[in-house]
């Protein structure tokens, strides 16, 4: 792939457009130890031409260095997130896509080093892929190979309807194989209603179904009712696969009210349940303000049920003091019960910064204080990070 | 068969919306049926309603050279979607009631349950702005966008686990479904990493908390970590479990939450102790539509069955 992005004629890499980001963290450990980390992130987007076809090329992807004293020789991975070639027809109609590329069929997102392609002709969009699953832990690859067709059909203005089937393979045993499908009809700006279920038809079970919908009464108050149902799913090499497992169902409604431009609501309850009886609920409750230049913004989370109990309340602020400088302070402080232990308060604080250097560049700072249950003393950490377009 | 609308109130309460009884009460409001029809209601307006409304195209208006994002999406407007007085600046009133913007309600506050199908819509618009690695900047852990407040009112896209406070939130996110999220991008390996470094004890979930290898064998017996595998059969004959706790705990945990069993135990040879048919307590662990399903897994994934059975 790179040797075929070297190669190619001038038109083909006519407009290329990109952002590097250079992070720097710190961090310090529970017994004093300090970590340091420095990442340089990437992004990259050339589109050209070759003869009649339009050509896209994209990659991105983050080389870190690590310097651990509390686990010394450990050694942060450097990934390639993807760098993958598309040849399309001038109307978009076709499409094909060669390289490490992300996936995001209905049967679930997958990150692919093969070839995807898209034909589209009118209200219907047929879609294909098939590779190898991409190994970016560095470990010795494992060759599986996954293969998927679908299509998207719009049935009429704001009505669709997609499809989907995946199977995923691992030297000649099935892995998994799943079916999807999906409808959703959004009414004028009033509504949306939307149906998705994913169907694991190696262990017959319903992977995943949701069933929702969204009023939008105004610009100004949206509300959201929303089921799902979720079992977990394993490849069929592991012994999980044939294991019971209960789904999870959970119902949730939430309220937007934004009554003026600088100012937002946000309500949301939901409720968890297993098929055994346990669950458990959580609310949010949060607002935020903008003023002028300025941002002001506070929420209240709680968890309650299976697994611990957690009340959370955050505060943030922050406001421009030059054009180009942003400053801004906030922190949380948050109650946890967990598995029977006792009482546990946490919080965090920081101060941050944003100077904007120039319209291509940009500086960010952070400095955080935190306690939390897992550390014996408060922690310092701080992140510079540096964003350059190009 | 009898007609429904035959039926009397009070012979059948269940089936009207407003319902007395025999002696003539005063009638009252049926919640159930009442539900059921604001749903049927509601569900009827949403399919049936026909909208033959043109809908709204970035190519159209990058066709009609309006190739400036800037001209409607104007800078610090709160919502993506442009205010209604901006579109009218070059169109009628009439073109606007008959136009649906559609996927551009991802960019509402409550984009992050939306955006996902959303991209996959066949008219989806995400790379008129988005580039792939935009996705890769939340999915994949790349932090491109640093800001001051990582989460404030749901707005912003990074998992709320991976806000500052998260040693905090994490337990209670990874339990139940929900650590299917965390799978999505980190490998099963990602928990065990950081629990087997950091105060391990304190990290386990309840069950192990009091282990059974714990627990003593019978009354005053020895603790059964004292004892091998083959011996289990001597006293719990056909795997038969006297009810305690830890024998309840962990199956309900497991049930709940197998996802976070396997990232301490990747490859699942602990369960195998008690759960193998070869050996062990030999309790079977399939779930209630095995008799269904295990043909598929007999011929598809030969090895998985082998793991625990001689024969299969």
């Amino acid at each position: 792939m790179v040797l075929a992005c070297v190669t190619m004629p001038a038109s083909a890499l006519a407009d290329i457009t990109g952002k590097a980001v250079t992070v720097v963290n710190s961090w310090d450990e529970e017994d004093g130890t300090s970590n340091s980390s420095a990442s340089e992130y990437f992004d990259l987007r050339s589109r050209g031409s070759l003869g009649l076809y339009r050509l896209d090329i994209e990659a991105s992807g983050r080389a870190t260095a690590i310097q651990n004293e509390f686990y010394p020789g450990d050694d942060e991975l450097n990934r390639l997130y993807s760098l993958a070639l598309s040849l399309s027809d001038s109307e978009m109609n076709k499409s094909l896509t060669l390289g490490r590329q992300t996936v995001s069929p209905l049967t679930g997102p997958l990150l692919l080093d093969g070839a995807s392609f898209y034909l589209t002709t009118g209200p219907f969009t047929l879609n294909t892929r098939w590779g190898f699953l991409a190994n970016v832990t560095g470990d010795e690859p494992d060759n599986d190979r996954a293969f998927g067709i679908g299509f998207n059909y719009m049935i009429k203005s704001g009505m669709y309807l997609s499809m989907d089937y995946a199977r995923t393979f691992a030297s000649g045993s099935l892995l998994t194989e799943l079916l999807a499908a999906d409808w959703s009809y959004s009414w004028h700006r009033f509504t949306k209603a939307y149906f998705t279920i994913n169907y694991d038809l190696m262990s017959r079970t319903l992977h995943e179904l949701l069933l929702g919908a969204r009023l939008f009464f105004s610009d100004r108050l949206t509300t959201m009712f929303q089921y799902s149902q979720n079992t977990f799913q394993f490849d069929s090499d592991s012994i999980y696969s044939v294991f019971a497992i209960d789904p999870v169902q959970e119902s949730s409604f939430s309220l937007l009210f934004t009554p003026a431009r600088d100012v937002r609501y946000l309500f949301e309850y939901a409720r968890e349940h297993f098929s055994e009886g346990a669950g458990g609920r959580r609310y949010t409750m949060g607002a935020r303000w903008t003023p002028g230049n300025s941002r002001l913004n506070g929420d209240l989370t709680q968890h309650k049920g299976f697994g611990g109990e957690m009340t959370e309340v955050s505060l943030g602020a922050s406001t421009q003091i030059l054009p180009s400088l942003d400053l801004g302070i906030g922190g949380d402080i948050a109650n946890t019960q967990n598995g029977g232990e006792n009482n546990v308060t946490s919080y965090t604080a920081f101060l941050g910064s944003d100077w904007t250097l120039s319209p291509r560049s940009r500086l960010t700072v952070r400095l955080e204080r935190g306690d939390d249950e897992t550390l014996a003393n408060p922690t310092w950490a701080s992140r510079l990070s540096f964003s350059l377009e190009l | 068969m009898t007609k429904l609308w035959l039926i009397r109130p009070g012979q059948a309460d269940c089936l009207f919306l407003w319902s007395s009884d025999m002696e003539n009460k005063p009638w009252t409001l049926n919640p159930r049926l009442l539900g059921i029809l604001i749903a049927v209601i509601s569900a009827v307006l949403i399919i049936a309603g026909m909208s033959h409304a043109a809908r709204f195209s970035h190519k159209v208006h990058r066709d009609y050279e309006v190739s400036e994002c800037g001209k409607c999406h104007r800078p610090l407007a709160l919502s993506i979607t442009p205010e209604r007085s901006i579109c009218m600046e070059c169109h009628t009133q009439e073109d606007i009631i008959e136009t649906v913007l559609g996927p551009t309600k991802t960019h509402t506050p409550l984009w992050v349950n939306q955006h996902g199908r959303a991209s996959a819509e066949p008219d989806s618009e995400c790379r008129s702005c988005h580039t792939l690695s935009s996705c890769a900047d939340c999915h994949k852990g790349g932090e491109l966008n640093p800001d001051f407040t990582k989460r404030s009112v749901r707005t912003e896209s990074v998992p709320e686990t991976h806000t500052s406070r998260f040693r905090v939130i994490h337990p209670l996110k990874a339990t139940g479904a929900q650590i299917d999220e965390c799978f999505s991008c980190h490998a099963e390996e990602f928990c065990s990493d950081c629990h087997n470094r950091t105060q391990r004890d304190r990290l386990k979930i309840t069950s192990h908390r009091e282990s059974w290898t714990k627990i003593e064998a019978g009354t005053a017996g020895p603790l059964h970590e004292t004892f091998t595998l083959s011996q289990c059969d001597n006293c719990h004959p056909g795997g038969a479990l006297s009810s305690h706790v830890w024998t309840t705990q962990h199956a309900e945990e497991a049930r709940k939450t197998l996802k976070k069993c396997q990232s301490c135990h990747p490859d699942g040879n602990v369960c195998m102790d008690c759960h193998s048919a070869k050996t062990g307590l030999m309790v079977s662990p399939h779930p209630r539509n095995w008799g269904r399903i295990k043909t598929k897994f007999r011929k598809e994934s030969p090895e998985t069955c082998a793991k625990c059975h001689t024969v299969f």
